[in-house]
């Protein structure tokens, strides 16, 4: 790989935003994706249906979503898992890898997809979750193979995307000084440069080259500090911090809101590690229900949250559907996937996984049995398709089909 | 006589009469490496330009012909004075038109440690700056190196970071706060409180662990924590780990220190540099269970019984003279250029133009900043600058205070200290002064820093910790004896280099450096302590040397199977330092190799085809005398086939192990001690290999032909001693090669 390509790949090629205004100026689609997470999974014997291929009988999880298009994926394999302790290989989910002894991961899907949508929007990814356990809760993985901060706090969450951070004033303090400092580096290093033998020189290249993506990454900060925030009259309810319905609810409308105003093209939520519940009054141990052993009273209160859940997010879609933008739908431009990092909660079994598609432009509308394959390879097809222009993901080559 | 007419033949490489080579490629490659069939993916039937341009084509020319791996056995076989005629000109042609030495930028590790050797202070920075790159050589080699927009932003918060830590706005409150049981914290699972003590009993990842939700660190710092606890149970040393995160959410722990505890010790004590935010928590490393089934407090076993915690701190920040000199307020520096010229010139060690200078003065000028202000601006603009940033050595020869700085880079992965720079022209015209200088670098603690990032990148021991081992198959395994077995090589590699040992030990030794959990681990007798010493082992023993270590048998296998073909490489690639490139166009398919098939049936595959063979058969043979070793390095007498019926249970097959395979020249080799044979048989290559890495580590560039010739010599010199090593970096660092770029 020669150098130039590195350094775009890893460098903000930018274009300054396009203004946002539904069909006034005729724009290509944008793409987007939105990831949910369940951490503890789904109860796969009523997701899944028993027949292959297009024509599949109904589910019970899935009926909510009857009247939308779906692509179901099972028996998907992370292959960086291991058996780990509890829940721990659940962190490698988005990224297909875990590192057990450490706490670092290899970055996950989303965040490449935010690498190479984010550079029209004000943020690259927002990354939230439906819940305040935050162990093992780390399913977004930055390029060092660091966490993406996941934002559990509706309040702090909805503040990022209409609030106030900074006064505007401090903000353009710092970005000037950061100029000024390129300003001074470059200076100097044409100077440096003088004293170079010509194959030094060019190797230098690399320095100036960064200098001036930097610069545009401050313009391009530079332009959103001084640019309003949208703004919006939905204000997120208080809720009890139990309310496990409430909660997801909540951050499922900070997603649509993010996605909405164009805030950010890549949202990925996560419903953490759930202990006490509450719903509908009625108060109760989620991770232990996932333990159901089988037991008809577990599984069916298991399936009554699970149903809650699968319901909220087909709503989501049905909204996404009836957002116009320009002459597509919010649905037709998100790729929107539903999975879980285990396979069965139960058993803890960290194979078998399940992968929902929907919207994204594909011709949706069948349930495949994958038997085995590498669910990174359903991550490079979704990557290929939002035109990220990546060969492999995590060392998978191959891709899984949609339509 | 010829050697003089192929010199004028190759001054000009562009030259048509470049006969020799291309008649040679002509009668003997183009057969198979033409258009048509463009064997190996390499065509050689191209215009004499082109070919004669592409240095690496040239060198792997040379390569093959000399190690008659081309012409294949079956074809036509040159006479070997055309191949050598080849071979000559070629080599020359490489060594007139390569580049030596491309512009080095320094690595994050040297930011790290530059920053906090000039500032006497603990900043973490490593993780702020992204990963160099070190697949094929060192990392600090500029040819490896790019510098991407992404890196440059992080320079710029880096040096934020630092200024800010270094100078901030308000002066830091130091404070005494002491906590006691009511204070501490736990998660419940394995840890309870009683009146007058917090006790751990576990070590179950992610979760056991003691903090103090009170404790809040409100400003950056250096803080000294002190505990009083004891152990409970047991007269044994205990590990204990220091951690760094949200106390609420274990998983979220950086791990920063582990040490060592004795009850007699009555107190725990570190110091820490910390964040405003950052939470501290205590693990208990050592713990010999993860969870405890019955209730905690009837644990008969081991505990760690806690009872106080004294913080003092933030602890001022004693900045070193030099640096002192610039900050306080003296009448000297008192214009805006006069701190600038100091910056720089404490940092970098050389003085920039006053041009340059009243450049910067305007910038800064302009921004109207506050004193504070001001020197934070300019110690964030030298730390982004190329000549923080980057090694300008000269062309050819470096002058005196590059090979100072050389010298620091190489032995401390930083900057020379006030010592050497007052010894810096002795140190460049004298020899017996630099091996002084030398010597006492290599005694400063500092030196650890060389040793260990050359031993993680030559042996790639960062892998070894990769994969815990499956706890259902490797019961007795502890996490504390991978930690170990990381570390082996470094202090293997520490013993020799400091009590001047022969080389011939990384072949085979008589002894092995070992703490108490490695001395478990290994069965060689019973060692105290956390801290690594030397064991001698009885004669025949199957460790000693490089290749019996733990840490490599582990690291080139997977949870459950060993792979001896990558164990052939590792041995191939970083003992011999055969540059080991896989085939390019062959579809390799992955070979089942678990347990009760035979594998060298399986490998034996590689027979069949000349271009797995080329490389399979050095590879092969020596992997497969390997195999008595599993996954985690202990000796077996029989492959053990896992098969895994649930989370908890697994089932094994046994089945006995073939590992008698035969090298490329006739040789056979079966198991440990016949392989190390045939390593001592080869030892000038390993020997030289050794000297090169070393060689290319020291000076931050790839070895190129001149080189050879070097390694040639200083082997040479050691030969008569038996190959000491101390001896062999000293002949090294005095060498007259060593002041060139």
């Amino acid at each position: 790989m020669n150098r130039k390509s590195i350094l775009k790949s890893a460098g903000v090629t930018l274009l300054l935003p396009n203004l946002l205004s539904a069909g006034a100026i005729l724009t290509p689609p944008k793409k987007r994706l939105f990831t949910v997470v369940n951490h503890l999974s789904f109860y796969q014997p009523a997701l899944i249906p028993k027949t292959e291929g297009r024509n599949y009988e109904q589910t019970a999880l899935l009926s909510p979503f009857k009247d939308l298009p779906l692509s179901i994926f099972s028996q998907l394999d992370n292959p960086g898992v291991q058996l780990g302790n509890g829940h721990t290989p659940s962190v490698g989910i988005l990224s297909g890898f875990f590192n057990v002894l450490d706490r670092k991961n290899k970055i996950s899907f989303d965040q490449i997809a935010a690498n190479h949508l984010g550079t029209e929007t004000r943020f690259e990814s927002i990354c939230l979750q439906a819940g305040t356990n935050l162990n093992f809760s780390q399913v977004c993985w930055n390029r060092d193979g660091l966490p993406v901060y996941q934002e559990s706090s509706p309040e702090k969450a909805f503040q990022k995307l209409f609030g106030i951070e900074q006064s505007q004033a401090i903000q353009n303090q710092r970005l000037i000084k950061e100029k000024s400092i390129l300003d001074m580096v470059s200076a100097q290093a044409k100077v440096f440069q003088k004293s170079l033998n010509q194959e030094d020189k060019q190797k230098l290249d690399e320095y100036f080259t960064s200098i001036r993506e930097v610069e545009k990454k401050l313009l391009k900060e530079k332009y959103w500090v001084n640019r309003d925030k949208p703004k919006t009259n939905y204000k997120p309810e208080n809720f009890p911090i139990l309310a496990l319905d409430h909660y997801l609810q909540t951050m499922l409308d900070i997603a649509k809101l993010a996605l909405q105003t164009d805030s950010t093209r890549v949202v990925t939520l996560q419903i953490p590690f759930w202990e006490y519940f509450e719903l509908e009054d009625k108060k109760d141990h989620y991770h232990h229900l996932s333990h159901h052993g089988m037991k008809e009273d577990k599984v069916t209160k298991l399936l009554n949250i699970e149903s809650m859940i699968m319901s909220k997010i087909s709503k989501l879609y049905q909204d996404f559907c009836e957002i116009k933008m320009g002459s597509s739908s919010l649905l037709d431009e998100t790729t929107c996937l539903i999975t879980a990092p285990m396979g069965s909660a139960n058993a803890h079994d960290f194979n078998r996984l399940p992968a929902i598609i929907a919207g994204g432009n594909y011709k949706h509308g069948r349930n495949i049995f994958t038997n085995g394959k590498p669910i990174n390879s359903l991550y490079l097809r979704l990557l290929k398709d939002l035109d990220v222009p990546i060969n492999s993901f995590n060392h998978e080559k191959s891709t899984l089909e949609i339509s | 006589m010829k050697s003089i007419l192929y010199f004028l033949v190759c001054v000009n490489f562009l030259s048509a009469t470049d006969e020799p080579v291309f008649t040679f490629i002509n009668n003997y490659c183009t057969k198979c490496h033409d258009e048509d069939l463009q064997k190996g993916d390499l065509r050689l039937d191209i215009p004499q330009e082109e070919l004669l341009k592409d240095l690496n084509l040239l060198k792997n020319i040379v390569n093959v012909l000399s190690k008659n791996e081309m012409p294949p056995a079956k074809k036509k076989q040159p006479s070997p004075e055309e191949k050598d005629s080849v071979i000559k000109i070629l080599t020359q042609t490489v060594k007139d038109n390569q580049v030596v030495g491309l512009l080095k930028r320094i690595t994050r590790e040297e930011y790290n440690h530059i920053v906090n050797d000039t500032f006497n202070v603990k900043l973490d920075l490593k993780e702020m700056l992204p990963k160099d790159h070190s697949e094929h050589g060192f990392n600090r080699s500029g040819s490896h190196q790019t510098l991407s927009p992404y890196a440059m932003m992080q320079y710029i918060k880096a040096a934020n970071y630092v200024s800010q830590s270094l100078f901030p706005d308000r002066s830091t409150t130091f404070q005494t706060k002491t906590y006691g049981v009511p204070d501490f914290n736990g998660t419940q699972r394995g840890d309870y409180k009683t009146n007058d003590a917090f006790v751990l009993t576990t070590n179950y990842p992610w979760r056991s662990n003691l903090h103090v939700p009170n404790l809040k660190i409100e400003e950056f710092g250096e803080y000294h924590f002190e505990y009083v606890l004891k152990i409970l149970n047991s007269d044994n040393q205990q590990i204990i780990g220091v951690n760094i995160g949200d106390a609420r959410f274990p998983t979220n722990f950086k791990k920063v220190m582990q040490l060592p505890f004795k009850t007699s010790d009555q107190k725990l004590t570190f110091d820490l540099t910390l964040n405003a935010g950052d939470e501290v928590s205590l693990t208990f490393d050592s713990s010999k269970t993860w969870s405890v089934d019955s209730k905690p407090t009837m644990y008969h076993g081991e505990k760690l019984s806690f009872e106080k915690l004294t913080v003092t701190g933030p602890h001022k920040i004693n900045l070193p003279k030099k640096i002192q000199a610039i900050t306080s307020n003296t009448a000297q520096l008192d214009t805006v250029e006069k701190k600038i010229k100091a910056w720089v010139k404490a940092l970098c060690f050389n003085d920039i133009s006053d041009a340059e200078v009243d450049d910067v003065a305007e910038k800064i000028k302009a921004l109207n900043l506050s004193e504070l202000e001001q020197r934070r601006m300019i110690l964030e603009f030298v730390l982004c600058s190329p000549y923080f940033l980057y090694k300008n050595e000269d062309r050819v020869k470096l002058n005196e205070l590059d090979f100072s700085k050389r010298l620091a880079s190489f032995l401390w992965n930083s900057i020379p200290d006030d010592q050497l720079m007052s010894h810096a022209s002795a140190v460049y015209q004298n020899n017996t002064a630099l091996e002084n200088e030398v010597k006492r670098m290599l005694l400063d603690p500092k030196s650890d820093r060389f040793i260990e990032d050359f031993i993680q990148q030559w042996l790639s021991t960062d892998r070894i910790e990769v994969l815990a081992p499956d706890m259902r198959v490797y019961k007795t395994i502890h996490s504390l004896q991978i930690k170990a077995m990381a570390k082996e090589p470094v202090y293997f590699f520490k013993e020799i280099l400091h009590h001047n040992l022969s080389m011939m030990n990384f072949i085979d030794s008589d002894f092995i450096m070992c703490n108490d959990q490695l001395s478990e681990f290994y069965h060689v007798g019973k060692v105290e302590g956390h801290d690594f010493k030397r064991v001698k082992l009885e004669n025949g023993h199957l460790r000693g040397g490089l290749i019996s270590q733990a840490g490599f048998l582990k690291q080139t296998s997977n949870a459950f199977e060993t792979s001896p073909i990558q164990r052939g490489v590792w041995i191939l690639k970083n003992i011999y330092g055969e540059e080991m490139i896989p085939p390019a166009n062959v579809q390799i398919e992955e070979p089942d190799i678990r347990g009760a098939k035979n594998l060298k049936e399986i490998m034996s595959l590689h027979q069949k085809s000349n271009e797995c063979y080329r490389c399979h058969s050095k590879i092969d043979p020596f992997g497969l005398a390997l195999e008595h070793f599993d996954p985690v390095g202990q000796y077996r007498n029989e492959y053990r086939k896992v098969t895994i019926i649930d989370t908890e249970k697994v089932a094994f097959e046994n089945s006995p192990i073939d590992s008698k395979a035969k090298l490329k020249n006739g040789q056979m080799v079966s198991d440990m001690a016949s392989l190390k044979k045939v390593l001592s048989e080869d030892h000038e290559k390993i020997i030289k290999n050794i000297l090169s890495r070393l060689y290319s580590y020291s000076k931050a560039r790839e070895l190129c032909y001149q080189d050879h010739e070097i390694i040639n010599e200083i082997y040479h010199t050691l030969k008569p001693q038996n190959f000491l090593f101390k001896d062999a970096l000293l002949a090294m660092v005095t060498h007259p090669c060593f002041k060139d770029r």
